[in-house]
């Protein structure tokens, strides 16, 4: 006698939906926690497998960084550097310093940490070449009182001997165009070189911040840049007029 | 979408196994966004008034949530909570005499971020406590959960050169529950200060109840797209329909025909909201926004409504559950006509923003459902200005007016009063101290120099409008 395993309607109607359902939990739960389009991370004009450590320094450049520093690296904010033609071994040492936590001005944590948080070191020399090639952006224009431009020339080139203050171009380049891992700072926006001097000017400042996204740790960071230790000497000995003076000349540096 | 209704198991089923696969594979969260991106609110949020979005902020939103790394728990929580006092009970809710009692408002539950290279979400969910769930002053105030804004994104961008006429466009699609959800600008109505009022005491929103857009209130499923292209030129088209029951009936819970507390809202068909802006590059730290809004919303009231309705000139409705819809009664239809602007200086320590908005609103409700006359219209303006220093100390004011045609029924509740008309006309100034990026304390005073179209008894009862003058010193906290 056979027996016949005869599905009731119920189970007739279950089945496919288990089957299917079954091949989309795996199916579904693959795509989402594993597999990027390889195809597109070598795209720059289209991949969006932009936290695969894979894609390529170009492709971050466009997708990601240019956001704010442009497609061109000349920026639209005064709070974010032009990074177009900047040095490609200060490009190089600045993101390992934010990818290490170890560059820690104000917009350093908030902005930048999260940022280079996950970046190789293929894909920071990449990003490197990507912005040291390019145009840098032509000089602002030169406005305000001839005097502080004059003063600010005048410590761009000779420094202030009295004080200790060693002139910019011996090592930035006589046009400010930067050397190796001596950044450009020709053409770079007047508020964000003001900022930075600062972080020398005042080496022990220190803010009670959240850093990384982490809202459960807020915590004490000490502003630094350990790439630029050699600033130290010439900042604490400039006063805040000769700082505003000397970036203000410096931004209207071709 | 008439596919998803028909499929509503497996569509919820589906959707259940794409919770189940985003929460099994992530490791850390707090604030979302924040804890995706390992970027500080301010990256995103001007002077870190939350909701008010960043230039970049706005980026990260059109891209669909997608940037950082996809979280293992993908949730963050926010309170509010705070002490409000008024004098009357305003907005025909049926509250009085807050006495300045310290009170739960809000619990928040955010989920969502980066799910794929291409999918992420904004899905905010809120408990209420003790709210005035059903806009109908004598029914008692309850605690409710319920699904908030929703906005689940497909997204992808092409960048070309810079020399391109085309260099950078993001395109995507949005599934959503708010005309405006999706919006990127403060000028909008769902996103537009201020950015919070209490449960108890709806004179902390600004403007009566019963006369507030109509388009901020079409809390329905839609599917959207959109396209930002060069970073300067937005256009976007949704449609909208109704979502009381269904494969999409989440994104309106609790909402349903037999909830005698909160009906769904019912729409004729699918209805049409549309979005055109053009927004500035930034210059020195500048950047601006102009653009337009408009929505057409052709909505069934529920059988309790029409039941409550004393302008109701139509056949009394065959009616099944307590809140299923009057079909055969009509609709009264909103068509919303808005120009709106924007403006930022973010340069740190100081953030100066400024929002506008001037509405055009005519409602055509032949049956009487809502309001006596078949034809009313309404024009509102919505200002706010705000400065924010060292993304700590902020203070804001906000203006908010309205005027309309006379009419004895505005909405669900009726204008009383003497001149019969919506107008309203309320300045909400605020300040705040934020010590730390999700820690807020706000004290928000809402002044009404005009009531339901008078200054002095209003209503014929002997009520001023400053009677609805409410201050509230509240607490937001997210984690």
């Amino acid at each position: 006698m056979k027996i016949l395993l005869r599905p009731t309607k119920a189970t007739r109607l279950i089945a496919p939906f288990i089957v299917v359902s079954a091949i989309l939990i795996l199916g579904g739960c693959t795509y989402f926690n594993n597999i990027p389009p390889v195809s597109t991370l070598e795209n720059p004009t289209r991949s969006r497998t932009l936290g695969d450590y894979e894609v390529a320094g170009n492709v971050l450049a466009v997708q990601v960084c240019a956001s704010c520093h442009g497609l061109s690296g000349q920026t639209q904010s005064p709070m974010v550097p032009n990074l177009a033609g900047q040095q490609r071994e200060y490009i190089i040492n600045q993101l390992q310093d934010y990818r290490d936590r170890t560059r820690s001005n104000k917009y350093a944590v908030q902005f930048m940490w999260g940022m280079a948080g996950s970046l190789t070191d293929k894909q920071i020399q990449e990003l490197a070449d990507y912005f040291s090639r390019q145009v840098p952006k032509s000089a602002a224009i030169v406005t305000g009182d001839p005097s502080t431009f004059a003063r600010g020339k005048e410590i761009f080139e000779n420094g202030i001997p009295a004080k200790g203050v060693v002139q910019c171009n011996s090592c930035h380049g006589p046009k400010g165009e930067g050397m190796a891992t001596f950044p450009r700072i020709a053409g770079q926006h007047t508020y964000y070189l003001i900022q930075q001097l600062n972080v020398w000017k005042q080496p022990v400042k220190k803010e009670f911040m959240e850093v990384g996204g982490n809202t459960w740790a807020p915590r004490t960071v000490k502003f630094a840049r350990p790439h630029g230790v050699l600033m130290l000497n010439e900042e604490q000995n400039l006063s805040y007029e000769d700082i505003k003076a000397v970036a203000g000349y410096l931004s209207t540096l071709p | 979408m008439q596919i998803l209704k028909t499929y509503k198991g497996l569509a919820s089923f589906l959707f259940g196994t794409l919770l189940y696969c985003i929460s099994l594979n992530y490791a850390e969260a707090l604030p979302l966004f924040s804890r995706q991106t390992d970027q500080n609110c301010v990256a995103c949020h001007a002077g870190g008034q939350y909701p008010e979005l960043t230039p970049y902020g706005r980026y990260f939103k059109l891209t669909g949530y997608t940037l950082g790394k996809r979280q293992n728990i993908p949730v963050s929580v926010q309170f509010v909570g705070g002490a409000a006092t008024s004098t009357n009970g305003n907005n025909g809710t049926g509250q009085v005499n807050q006495s300045g009692k310290l009170e739960a408002n809000y619990a928040f539950l955010n989920f969502g971020g980066k799910i794929s290279d291409n999918f992420g979400a904004f899905s905010q969910w809120y408990y209420a406590f003790n709210e005035q769930v059903s806009g109908n002053g004598s029914i008692p105030n309850q605690n409710q959960f319920a699904a908030d804004i929703q906005d689940w994104r497909y997204a992808d961008r092409y960048v070309g050169d810079s020399t391109d006429t085309i260099k950078d466009f993001i395109w995507g699609a949005s599934l959503n529950n708010y005309a405006g959800a999706t919006d990127v600008w403060n000028s909008s109505p769902m996103w537009m200060y201020p950015y919070m009022g209490s449960t108890r005491n709806y004179s902390t929103y600004g403007l009566p109840f019963n006369t507030r857009l109509s388009a901020y209130s079409i809390h329905n499923p839609g599917v959207g797209v959109y396209a930002y292209i060069n970073r300067n030129f937005y256009v976007e088209a949704d449609l909208y329909q109704s979502g009381g029951s269904g494969a999409l009936s989440w994104l309106t819970y609790p909402a349903t025909n037999s909830n005698p507390n909160n009906a769904p809202v019912y729409l004729q068909g699918v209805n049409p909201y549309v979005r055109l802006a053009y927004q500035s590059d930034e210059r020195a730290g500048h950047n601006w926004m102009v653009g337009v809004l408009g929505a057409n919303i052709n909505q069934y009231s529920s059988c309790t409504t029409i039941a409550n309705s004393g302008s109701y000139k139509g056949s009394t409705p065959i009616c099944g559950a307590i809140n299923s819809p009057a079909l055969s009664s009509g609709t009264v239809q909103y068509q919303d006509r808005a120009v709106d602007g924007q403006y930022q200086y973010l340069v740190d320590p100081h953030t100066v923003t400024a929002q506008a908005r001037y509405t055009k609103e005519t409602i055509s409700d032949p049956n009487g459902i809502l309001y006596s006359n078949a034809n009313n219209k309404t024009n509102s303006l919505m200002t706010k200005i705000s400065y924010v220093y060292n993304a700590t100390y902020g203070a804001a004011v906000a203006f908010q007016n309205i005027t309309g045609t006379a009419d004895a029924f505005y909405g669900t509740n009726a204008v009383t009063g003497a001149a019969l008309n919506p107008n309203s006309a309320a300045w909400i100034p605020s300040i705040w101290y934020q010590p730390l990026q999700n820690v807020r304390l706000t004290y928000q005073y809402t002044a009404f120099t005009k009531y339901n179209g008078g200054t002095t008894n209003y209503n014929g009862l002997g009520t001023n409008a400053s009677a609805n003058n409410a201050s509230w010193l509240y607490l937001w906290i997210a984690m």
